[in-house]
């Protein structure tokens, strides 16, 4: 009897909650709502069937229905909200910053925690972590709500207080993420093997995330890595939308989360440059060993050969032996170009920018080829030999080369050969030397112009987004700079040398 | 003219001796640093071309071995070290010896084979 009356009394909310709002927009929504007097969840709900609602007082349908309209209100003025509020704070965006914002616009949109985690793990936001327990405690409550949610699933359990706060403490206490299973014996949370778990704390929640895959293997740094980020962008998210707020506070509150990831972000950044640099000094070494390794039997066979060009009389033989010289030239040439590519001092040296464009071009041979390039210089900065002396680091200036000609050769490659070209021109300014680098592919749109410096901005699929804006720095850190130039055909970018001309 | 030569690497041992035999020195070829020792502690060389990196010690250790018989002087003008690894310290350290420092690979091989052969 109980049981009839209770589904009944849900198929009634469902098809009231469907008549206030428009039913085609909201397919498939779930909604939660507080409220002092009731404390109802409808979860994923479909025309014929209303997953999961519960009331915490029992109370009948009459409480639901002037208490379900304010909301209804509030989705419908979060709508027009996203366009005003939200869109002027994403402007100031970083990485973490853009990253809540998207997120807090899809949890606007889908009104529901659960529903935004479940997505998440449809999206594989979270790598090898197909499953997620999500416990929220609204603080003073007597009692806490946990979520069972994979892909397809989603159950919703009540926990009390003293369990919660069990889990919540042990995990909260431990230093690190992974846990074994074991540390829930004795909570109702069901776990087998080694998950992931993150507990926190905020204005109005207490939260805690678990992540597993059900296997006894360890987590991999990246795994964990990835858990934490997803936990320390999303939870301050949970929290707020959980509370559900008005407009106005939301958009505060937001504002507030954003600021407090910014040094995320920035750590985030500084963690990456790190990385970046110490892989390029690692392949500077061991570019250099392999010189040092190569050079020497090279030089071996160089010297053998040229003594056998001089001893052999057949002229076939006499000719062989002199394209073997012809081929160890050509390596030795190879090898001397890494020599100023990869020096790990950071000393600024005197060096022939023409030159050093030219070995990053050898160094680039396979992207390149196939690349015309036209190299323009102010014919009163060369030297009487046609040098152009600078003082500059190399190894920067390389890497600013590198960066620039593999990004255009990365962009030029669907193009009919022939058409792919890279100009550079280079001209005396007031403030030092500048570097005018244009190429033929499908340029940069004019809103990307700055966005393209921003870390992490990437356009391919395999890349971190760091080479230009490791560019920039490295230019900024010579005294000069590194920008885009709006350009009707390909893209251009303008580097300043300062104090650059220093002609011997 | 007697020359020792120690280099491990073998086409440019084999190169060096020939280039040089062919000007009429008279060169013994080792490859290794205990024979470039035991070459020195029984002949007399008027020159010692000696490798820097050497399999099993470096050169600047056949110098020291070497002090036993020659003079500070001698060590100065009988010793020429040739290297790939070419650096300031490796150059400050032959610069106590006195001897010259030479980089591989040789830019005029002729050059080097001239300065090789005089004293």
């Amino acid at each position: 009897m109980e049981n009839t009356r209770l589904h009944k009394s849900k198929n009634q909310s469902l098809k009231l909650f469907c008549q206030i709002t428009d039913c085609d927009q909201l397919d498939n929504v779930v909604y939660v709502k507080n409220a002092n007097d009731a404390d109802i969840v409808i979860s994923s709900f479909d025309e014929n069937h209303l997953l999961l609602k519960f009331h915490k007082h029992g109370n009948d349908l009459k409480i639901l229905k002037s208490n379900l309209k304010p909301h209804i209100q509030r989705i419908a003025n979060s709508q027009s909200a996203e366009k005003l509020d939200f869109k002027k704070i994403l402007k100031k965006n970083t990485i973490a910053q853009s990253q809540i914002f998207s997120n807090f616009l899809e949890l606007l949109r889908m009104k529901n925690v659960l529903t935004f985690i479940q997505e998440s793990l449809s999206k594989n936001l979270l790598t090898d972590v197909p499953h997620i327990h999500f416990v929220f405690h609204k603080k003073g409550d007597i009692s806490a709500s946990y979520a069972e949610i994979s892909k397809n699933n989603l159950k919703l359990k009540r926990m009390s207080v003293e369990e919660f706060n069990e889990v919540f403490n042990t995990i909260k206490k431990a230093k690190q993420t992974t846990f074994a299973e074991s540390f829930l014996k004795s909570s109702q949370i069901n776990i087998v093997g080694t998950c992931l778990a993150k507990a926190a704390s905020f204005k109005s929640h207490n939260l805690i995330l678990i992540g597993t895959r059900s296997e006894f293997i360890p987590y991999s740094k990246n795994h964990i890595f990835d858990f934490n980020l997803f936990c320390d962008i999303n939870l301050n998210l949970f929290d707020v939308i959980l509370e559900n707020k008005d407009q106005l506070e939301l958009t505060s509150e937001l504002e507030a989360i954003s600021n407090t990831l910014k040094e995320y972000d920035f750590t985030q950044k500084k963690i990456n440059d790190e990385f970046h640099i110490k892989r390029i000094s690692l392949l500077g070494e061991l570019l250099n060993t392999l010189r040092h390794e190569l050079s020497n039997p090279l030089f071996g066979i160089q010297l053998s050969a040229s003594i056998a060009t001089e001893e052999l009389v057949q002229p076939d033989d006499k000719e062989m032996a002199e394209q073997i010289l012809e081929a160890i030239e050509k390596c030795l040439n190879i090898l001397n170009g890494f020599s100023k590519l990869y020096n790990t001092s950071e000393q600024v040296q005197s060096i022939d920018l023409l030159k050093l464009i030219d070995e990053v071009f050898t160094l680039t041979k396979s992207e390149t080829k196939m690349i015309r390039r036209e190299i323009n210089c102010d014919p009163s900065l060369l030297s009487a030999n046609g040098e152009l002396m600078i003082q500059n680091n190399p190894t920067s200036l390389s890497q600013i080369f590198f960066n620039l000609i593999i990004n255009s050769s990365q962009a030029m490659k669907n193009l009919p050969s022939g058409e792919a070209k890279i100009e550079i021109k280079i001209s005396q300014e007031l403030t030092g030397l500048r570097v005018d680098y244009h190429d033929s592919g499908p340029g940069i749109s004019a809103d990307a112009i700055e966005t393209i410096f921003d870390p992490f901005y990437t356009t391919k699929q395999e890349g971190t987004g760091l080479g230009l804006s490791i560019c920039r720095s490295l230019a900024q850190k010579q005294g000069g700079d590194l920008w885009c130039v709006k350009s009707d055909k390909g893209a251009q970018f303008v580097l300043i040398l300062a104090h650059a001309s220093t002609v011997s | 003219m007697q020359v020792l030569l120690v280099e491990d690497e073998i086409l440019i041992q084999k190169s060096l001796k020939m280039l040089m035999e062919k000007r009429g020195a008279k060169v013994t070829a080792v490859s290794s640093g205990k024979d470039a020792i035991e070459q020195i502690k029984h002949h007399d060389f008027d020159r010692i071309v000696c490798d820097l990196m050497l399999t099993d010690i470096s050169g600047f250790d056949v110098i020291e071995e070497s002090k036993h018989r020659y003079e500070k002087g001698e060590i100065a003008s009988k010793f020429i070290i040739i290297t790939a690894y070419s650096s300031s310290q490796v150059i400050d350290k032959a610069n106590g010896y006195g001897c010259k420092v030479l980089n591989k690979p040789f830019d005029n091989i002729n050059d080097v084979i001239e300065t090789f052969l005089t004293v």
